[in-house]
């Protein structure tokens, strides 16, 4: 059944997001060659304002991919689980949690090829955007594809390494937080759609302030730790170059954990909601 | 009707519903036995819609019991009820086609060439997409489908009220023609007259409250009246 549940939602949701994708992948392309057909600014000019204002209006757009999938696979779920549709999708002969497991699936999916598109198009744009933007001489450029490597302690194809599955995971807790919030807002008498946007924004907030109230001690003990490792460091440059991966390494794997702990807390409840206080108007 | 039965198809006991302060149903017990067309009756508001989708699952009751062939409204009991709910449920973007496979896939009991018979026989082509059906059409989709299925019970809410008397007709003579006899059917109408003909019981919902359970036939015996007009002594404004 959860198959043939996932063939169906799959059958039924590709559409609008492979639309999104066209239209970020179109414009990203158009991006691309604009920026790489752009002369390199005079070294007198301290900004091409002009571009500059294109990359940045490129950055919004294909960040706005992302959004734009979550507020569809909200909207789908809310429609799909909780208006007249419901009446077919809860009469089906499957358990509640196949319902959210082949939502989850079809949605996650989707949302991390927004990511994974995101990803691979804003980074490499960047790069060939930011010189086109403001004067940089070779030694520089060399400078900024090091950035990365330098800030993480990795280099490049190793970071893309790890942010791979970390975005999958990372895709499957915020699908499944929006389905939560969801399922949260159908215990609210009247208004749910209303009430549902409250509890996302509401349970977004939560998770974000536990997060920092988490990784704050955290951080601050890999923060003395590497402070005393690099006591008699000569430089701030060799100061930071060991206490800052030190940190973006602890926070990137206690981030990790706290998404599947999420998406596994999110599960739990939706399918609790579904099962036991269901009640379609 | 109203006596417990081993052999009852459903079974409800001490049932309520309460929707904040109001009272939807009160202490509802009734049991429904195999091989009968039952109309469920009552004014608007009386809960029988309530009492419907209680059945199917779809609310989560106050207080007391359900079993429908001795299970609780669940996955068990979904795969043997045939449920038509009294608004259109059925997506706008998908061909009529993409429903029979739907149906096909979840539904061990549904029969695709049934349906594709009963499409054909209303004219109905099976590619045409949902959005561009008219209201009513769309409403004789929903009853094609529910009635493919070779359920123990079928429960229909308002199923003739949106469509025109001459698919009325074919609409009750598929539900006479189509359902066997361990199965029921469970009919909740405002067009009494209409459906009269083909039920054998009936159940009076008033204010929450099952206020008559009787045949149809005892009804006619007792009174010297149609059930419909009975219907509008007892629930005379």
């Amino acid at each position: 059944m959860l198959k043939k549940l996932i063939r169906h939602e799959l059958a039924e949701t590709w559409k609008i997001p492979v639309l999104i994708f066209a239209v970020g992948t179109i414009l990203s392309l158009t991006c691309a060659l604009y920026f790489y057909l752009q002369p390199q600014p005079d070294p007198s000019i301290e900004v091409n304002l002009g571009s500059m204002t294109i990359y940045i209006l490129y950055a919004f757009g294909i960040a706005a991919i992302s959004l734009l999938i979550i507020i569809y696979l909200g909207v789908r779920f809310y429609k799909n689980m909780y208006t007249d549709e419901g009446y077919l999708m809860h009469t089906l002969p499957v358990r509640p949690w196949m319902h959210i497991a082949a939502k989850t699936i079809t949605g996650s999916i989707l949302s991390y090829l927004g990511s994974i598109l995101t990803l691979f198009t804003l980074y490499p744009i960047t790069f060939i955007a930011l010189p086109k933007i403001a004067y940089m001489d070779p030694a520089e450029i060399e400078e900024l594809l090091q950035i990365l490597p330098a800030i993480f302690g990795e280099s490049t194809a190793v970071i893309i390494f790890y942010l791979i599955p970390y975005m999958l995971v990372s895709s499957i807790s915020s699908v499944l937080v929006l389905y939560a919030a969801i399922c949260l807002g159908q215990l609210f008498g009247k208004h749910k759609g209303f009430s549902s946007i409250v509890c996302y924004l509401g349970l977004n907030a939560l998770i974000s302030s536990l997060s920092a109230l988490f990784m704050l001690p955290g951080l601050a003990g890999v923060t003395i730790v590497s402070a005393e490792q690099s006591a008699n460091s000569a430089t701030a440059d060799e100061f930071l170059s060991l206490v800052l991966p030190s940190m973006l390494h602890t926070t990137f794997f206690m981030s990790f954990l706290a998404n599947i702990v999420l998406a596994a807390a999110a599960f739990f409840l939706c399918n609790y909601l579904m099962k036991k206080c269901l009640n379609l108007d | 009707m109203s006596e417990a039965s081993a052999s009852s198809l459903v079974s409800i006991r001490g049932l309520s519903k309460k929707y904040g302060k109001h009272q939807a149903l009160d202490n509802i017990n009734l049991e429904i036995p195999r091989g009968k067309i039952i109309g469920l009756l009552g004014t608007n508001g009386s809960g029988k819609t309530t009492l419907i989708k209680l059945m199917n699952g779809l609310l989560v009751p106050s207080k007391g019991q359900i079993l429908i062939k001795g299970n609780a409204p669940g996955v068990e009991t979904k795969a043997c009820v045939s449920y038509l709910p009294e608004r259109s449920y059925l997506p706008d973007n998908i061909r009529v086609s993409h429903l029979l496979s739907y149906f096909t896939d979840f539904y061990e009991d549904f029969d695709e060439n049934k349906a594709l018979s009963m499409l054909s026989s209303l004219q109905i082509a099976p590619d045409s997409f949902l959005k561009s059906l008219s209201k009513g059409t769309k409403e004789k989709v929903q009853l094609i489908m529910v009635m493919s299925r070779r359920a123990s019970l079928y429960i229909l809410d308002e199923p003739i009220a949106g469509v025109d008397p001459a698919a009325r007709d074919y609409i009750l003579k598929t539900i006479i023609r189509d359902y066997n006899e361990e199965a029921s059917i469970l009919l909740s109408t405002h067009l009494i007259s209409d459906i009269e003909t083909i039920l054998d019981d009936v159940i009076f919902l008033k204010d929450g409250h099952i206020t008559l359970t009787s045949s149809v036939e005892d009804i006619r015996n007792r009174y010297g009246k149609s059930v419909d007009s009975y219907f509008r002594e007892v629930f005379a404004c």
